[in-house]
């Protein structure tokens, strides 16, 4: 580091030894996929009467090193029982049987296996979890050498015989003490306490077979894939979990990549120290590293930064849990031999989650040079040439995947030591991966102003069969905005002649725009805008000669919020390519066309009087302040024009209270639109994190229904609610002459590895061009609609047809993605709910 | 065997701060703190507290446990294994941990040229055929420079409430410091090794007499060892069974040093070229109002480095430039970049550990890199 001056002035301090300082309660989120914060965190959902174990044991496997945390796989929530016409069955009939194969093997015990489960008493009371195991243990001709303890519960392969077994072992101070070992539960392999058990004992093979446990997977260290350029090392590993499915018990294993980085959190504040002025360090420093996840040199931990305190260092001090007091520098050299060689470095705080018995540990306090960053920042994300460098290792092909996948079972077939322990405990994997079939239900037609297209249904795709052709409905560009910087008058008067030749044949009448050249600063399109736009004008097209985000989220705020009409930036390179200028104009058609109200296709949509709804959230991840939902529901029959409004969360408010002023509103608009309210609510909720389902099941779902009964005495809507995951592990293989390949779009999955509590299912609606496919998971938590569960499937993929951004079939019914882009530019660039008067448009797309 | 809890339920008349097993510990890191040993033995290493904390210590290369009992070891002994900053950062040293089951009265080669062999409250949990056999074993067979051996003091234990004869019912025996000492000093004077005696645990004001609670002796070798010597007539077979063995990434490992090297090469690189870039984009600006064609117009040979990459640059030749599409850096100037200059030591080992892996000019005299893709966006 000889190259950098020795201290960058940032991190001069006055040196005060100070003991950390509280941090906010809300700390700022960074992760994407959050749940609903807002909700009421309920303590208990309902957990069925055999998961009630000790507290140690809810922690090994739950959290497995200290901490109770959510239970991330929603076991317990049994949403199923109260839907009265899926009791029987929750299986679809339509399509064409498909073989699939999954990653999921099955978990075997032998014949009339069972858990034996006692609980261990001491008398005299001994306090010590660690004691009350030594003197257990000086019994092992008893109890033999395999076994589960966590100081109060043992759970043993054998039975001891007797229902109380006494048993007497001595203190080293020469105390005797009487064990009793009680019998208190035979339990069959199936039994929800033998899951804990079983993920118990999983961890402890995947520590044998010596992968490293960080967060809640394993990785294997000893291979890893450099990736120099950034000074990223990506570990290969398995997430795993065992979990009871629709007919067995099975562990479900997916392969994972840890993306790690050789750069302590010091070495990112120098390099960063040299990239902004100096004034603009400290807030620099908390943009970028707030909200990342460290890992601490001389242990295995991984901490959420919350907070930089500037004005600490490593010289502070501490009180010692021996009451002692010693600074970081003496405390690291001391107890790991960490030499701390910057004395100025500020230290940062992370907010534990962790307990301690009953008590919550306070804020944790790391040193920034001990500290490793882990993950990738949104600054990599934006890179695309290391996000694709990134992809080219981690996103495999079925057939790799596969093997994978497969090699976790090897490395426990292949382990001595693990193959022992299963055998004690009467356990073992079967060596192949399950098998069975999915249904492939057939495509839609799109149906576009009279004309009828088909698509292959191999690549889900129908840009190439509908160019050209007419709109539903095209709305026309008589008065419209151009604004360009002088550099790109060309690219901008190109711009205008594509357009001209591209819409007519859809139907878009459209005048030549008011063209205005722009000063390239923010304030100067700004001033621009709010001289130009009259009440008649259509849209205002932006053309931007860079990336930058500020020009852009300036110009969004103003149009979406003060000043209400659509508009459509476009970066000037995207458009300088001659070669694809043409679809690119193309697209900027039909995109503008949507979000001044135009229709592009639909499918149909055989049932009536239906009101869809996709809600999806953002999670801010720099101020981390709010989360912001996105309601979308459709105002017509058809399905091509839709209700947006999103909710903002206020401090101290719940998300659900906006989400049930965005369904009444919707419903008014609904009214105002079709003369009457829909017969049926369907409601398609994205944005809901693993553990979440009971605070949904027990929170939302009721203020749903508390909503709907406030809009009058005789309105008796029939509700449905869905929850929709885009990330699980679940993957499935189409077996095809030999090969593994993805499964086509619309294979359904209502069988094997849905969940026997759950009205479940899956379905693959989009098509991949490298990797593999990721199957949506739909469950349905709430439930009068009667509705069969394949006309629910057809509908849900029905709905995954019509995202007009994209002349494909998506991810996820195209509503949520609708709440998602509203989401996404509101928490992006907007930060305050935009004008109600958009909101019968899609002018975020 | 359990000595971590062994104080706990110390109240009233003896409480020890910081409590005494630490003390012990403690004992042991300052001894490698002085000795600095390469290769260390703790014997009746139980659940491997010790090891754990002697793996910090940078000097020690070799870490090996013994125990009798496979599964007190097997318990914890995954916190012997690298963590991810050893393979994210791997040290300059090298260390192999291993973990042995088997016992102290028998041989195993693998036990052989140690530097400091530990024995942490082990005797005293011996029987007396064990005993016997304890000090040929350790002193006669093993032979390492230093031996620490500790056990408890007899004459403190009326000191210790509830101790009726033993500290714990595994005890054999417990000696007072007269028995100890002859034991240790007859010990010594058999194999040739010097021994001082010491303790930790210090009584309470006026019980002075008693000694420390725990009592230990360090025993020195007297005559260092030709190799020859300690190789001829020892037994080659194996008793003990290895239950661990951890071998955690160093530099010295080839493998390790120019993943590093690999890495540091392509980053150092990389932040010249950005600001390289960065300077002829800005200069480029100045000139020409057209963004579009900015990368074709380069000239070559500018010195555009920031200032304090720029002070490195002394020579002419050392200064990178852009050709076409193409950065050229020279590895002269990569080579004085000092955590390049550290990892490779010279010009020569640093082209051998690159060759292949990082893309170079014809001549082999700078790293190349292509701007083409440099601004392209999904």
């Amino acid at each position: 580091q000889q190259t950098l001056p020795s201290q960058p002035p940032g991190f001069r301090q006055p040196q005060q030894p100070r003991v950390p300082p509280s941090v906010s309660e809300e700390p700022g989120g960074r992760g994407r996929q959050r749940g609903p914060q807002s909700v009421p965190q309920g303590q208990n959902g309902r957990r069925p009467e055999g998961l009630q174990i000790s507290a140690g044991f809810q922690e090994l496997s739950l959290a497995d090193r200290g901490g109770r945390r959510r239970d991330f796989h929603d076991t317990g929530v049994d949403t199923r029982q109260a839907i009265e016409h899926v009791q029987e069955s929750k299986t679809g009939s339509s399509g064409i049987m498909v073989k699939l194969t999954t990653n999921y093997f099955r978990l075997m015990s032998r014949p009339q296996w069972a858990l034996y489960q006692y609980h261990v008493s001491y008398s005299p009371e001994m306090e010590a979890r660690r004691l009350r195991s030594a003197l257990l243990f000086q019994h092992e001709e008893l109890i033999g050498k395999t076994h589960a303890f966590d100081g109060s519960i043992l759970f043993l392969p054998k039975n001891l015989g007797n229902k109380v077994t006494e048993v007497f072992s001595r203190t080293r101070n020469g105390e005797d003490v009487k064990i009793t070992i009680t019998l208190t539960n035979e339990l069959p392999p199936t039994s929800p306490t033998c899951l804990q058990f079983y993920n118990i004992i999983f961890r402890r093979l995947l520590k044998m077979l010596n992968l490293q446990q960080i967060g809640r997977n394993y990785y294997n260290p000893s291979d890893p894939i450099n990736i120099p350029n950034h000074r990223l090392m990506v570990w290969p590993g398995f997430t795993t979990s065992i979990l009871q499915y629709e007919e067995s018990i099975m562990l479900c294993t997916d392969v994972s990549y840890k993306v790690l980085r050789s750069e302590t959190v010091l070495d990112f504040m120098y390099s960063l120290y040299y990239q902004v002025e100096e004034q603009r360090f400290r807030d620099a420093c908390a943009k970028e590293l707030i909200g990342l996840i460290v890992l601490t040199k001389y242990n295995n931990r991984t901490y959420r930064v919350d907070d930089i305190d500037w004005d600490a260092n490593p010289q502070c001090t501490f009180r010692k849990a021996d009451g002692s007091e010693i600074s970081y520098v003496d405390y690291y050299k001391r107890q790991y031999n960490q030499e701390i060689t910057d004395l100025n470095q500020p230290v940062l705080i992370s907010q534990s989650k962790r307990k301690r018995g009953n008590m919550i540990l306070g804020p944790v306090v790391l040193i920034p040079e001990l500290c490793f960053l882990t993950g990738l920042t949104e600054k990599m994300r934006n890179d695309f040439n290391m996000m694709k460098d990134l992809s080219s290792h981690t996103r495999l092909p079925p057939e790799q995947r596969k093997c994978e996948i497969g090699r976790l079972i090897d490395y426990i077939r292949k382990d001595d030591n693990v193959q022992k322990e299963l055998r004690d405990w009467g356990l073992s994997f079967d060596s192949n991966l399950l098998s069975f079939s999915g249904r492939v239900i057939p495509g839609e037609k799109i149906l576009q102003s009279g004309s009828v297209f088909d698509y292959n249904p191999q690549y889900a795709d129908w840009s190439k069969e509908t160019r050209g052709a007419p709109l539903i409905c095209a709305k026309p560009l008589d008065n419209w905005l151009l604004i360009y910087t002088r550099r790109n008058y060309d690219i901008a008067n190109t711009l205008l002649q594509n357009l001209f030749k591209v819409t007519p044949s859809m139907g878009i009448r459209m005048n030549k725009a008011t063209m205005i050249e722009v000063e390239d600063r923010t304030e100067a399109y700004l001033r621009v805008l709010q001289q130009s736009i009259t009440s008649d004008t259509n849209i205002a097209v932006c053309v931007l000669s860079s990336a930058r985000k500020d020009k852009y989220d300036a110009i969004k705020k103003y149009l979406c919020t003060d000043c209400p009409i659509p508009s459509q930036c476009v970066l000037a390179r995207t458009l300088s390519k001659p070669q694809s200028a043409m679809s690119v104009a193309t697209k900027i058609a039909l995109q503008m066309n949507c979000k001044m109200g135009g229709e592009l296709w639909s499918v149909e949509i055989p049932l009536k009087q239906v009101m869809v709804v996709g809600i999806d959230c953002y999670h801010d991840t720099l101020s981390g302040k709010h989360s912001i939902a996105g309601f979308v529901a459709n105002l017509n029959q058809t399905m091509t024009r839709w209700f947006s409004r999103c909710v903002v969360q206020g401090h101290g408010q719940e998300l659900v209270d906006g989400l049930k002023a965005c369904l009444q509103t919707a419903l008014r608009d609904w009214f105002k639109w079709n003369k009457y309210l829909p017969s049926r609510i369907i409601v398609y909720r994205d944005g809901v994190g693993d553990g979440q389902l009971h605070t949904l099941v027990n929170y939302e779902v009721p203020q749903f229904l508390d909503c709907l009964k406030s809009v009058g005495k005789d309105y008796n809507p029939r509700l449905t609610v869905v929850v929709v995951k885009k990330r699980v592990n679940t993957r499935f293989f189409a077996q095809s002459s030999g090969a593994l390949k993805n499964p086509p779009p619309g294979t359904v999955v209502d069988v094997a590895v849905t969940r026997p509590e759950w009205y479940d299912f899956f379905i693959v609606s989009q098509a991949v061009r490298n990797g593999c496919v990721a199957p949506t998971h739909y469950n349905v938590i709430y439930d009068t609609s009667s509705l069969k569960p394949d006309h629910l499937q057809r509908l849900t993929y029905k709905l995954c047809h019509l995202y007009y951004n994209w002349s494909g079939v998506i991810r996820v019914p195209a509503p949520c993605q609708y709440a998602h882009k509203l989401a996404f530019l509101v928490g992006q660039s907007i930060h305050k709910e935009p004008n109600l008067l958009l909101s019968d448009r899609l002018y975020y797309l | 065997m359990d000595k971590n809890f062994q104080e706990e339920q110390y109240t009233g008349i003896v409480k020890f701060i910081p409590p005494l097993y630490e003390q012990r510990y403690q004992f042991i890191k300052d001894l490698v703190g002085k000795y600095k040993p390469k290769k260390v033995a703790d014997l009746g290493c139980a659940d491997c507290t010790l090891l754990w904390m002697l793996k910090f210590c940078s000097c020690i290369e070799v870490l090996a446990g013994l125990d009798v009992c496979a599964s007190v070891m097997k318990e914890k002994m995954h916190r012997l294994s690298p963590l991810p900053g050893d393979y994210l950062q791997p040290a300059e040293r090298s260390l192999t941990v291993t973990l042995h089951h088997g016992s102290v009265a028998h041989k195993d080669p693998c036990m052989l040229g140690f530097d400091l062999v530990t024995c942490i409250e082990l005797i005293e949990h011996l029987e007396q055929s064990e005993l016997k056999k304890f000090p040929e074993v350790v002193f006669g067979f093993m032979a390492p420079s230093i031996v620490v051996i500790s056990t408890p003091n007899s004459e403190f234990n009326p000191l210790l409430p509830g101790v009726m004869l033993f500290r714990h019912p595994d005890h054999k025996f417990e000696w007072n410091r007269a028995q100890f000492q002859s034991w240790a000093l007859e010990t010594a004077r058999r194999y040739d090794y010097s021994v001082e005696f010491t303790g930790v645990g210090h009584p309470p004001a006026g019980m002075e007499n008693v000694g420390f609670c725990t009592q230990i002796g360090v025993f020195v070798r007297k005559y260092p060892q030709t190799s020859e010597s300690a190789q001829s007539g020892k037994p080659t077979e194996a008793a003990y069974k290895t239950v661990f063995k951890a071998v955690y990434p160093s530099l010295k490992d080839e493998k390790y040093l120019q993943n590093a090297v690999v890495s540091e090469v392509i980053f150092t690189a990389q932040i010249i070229k950005r600001s390289l870039m960065d300077r002829l984009m800005l200069e480029h600006e100045e000139y020409n109002d057209d963004p579009t064609e900015k990368k074709c117009k380069f000239q070559p040979s500018f010195n555009c480095l920031s200032e304090d990459l720029g002070k490195l640059v002394v020579e002419k030749s050392m200064e990178p430039f852009v050709n076409g599409n193409v950065v050229y850096i020279p590895l002269t100037t990569i080579f004085s970049f000092p955590k390049v200059n550290r990892l490779c030591g010279t010009f020569e080992k640093l082209h051998k550990l690159i060759a292949g892996k990082v893309t170079l000019s014809s001549d082999g005299s700078a790293v190349m890199f292509n701007t083409e893709h440099e601004n392209e966006e999904n």
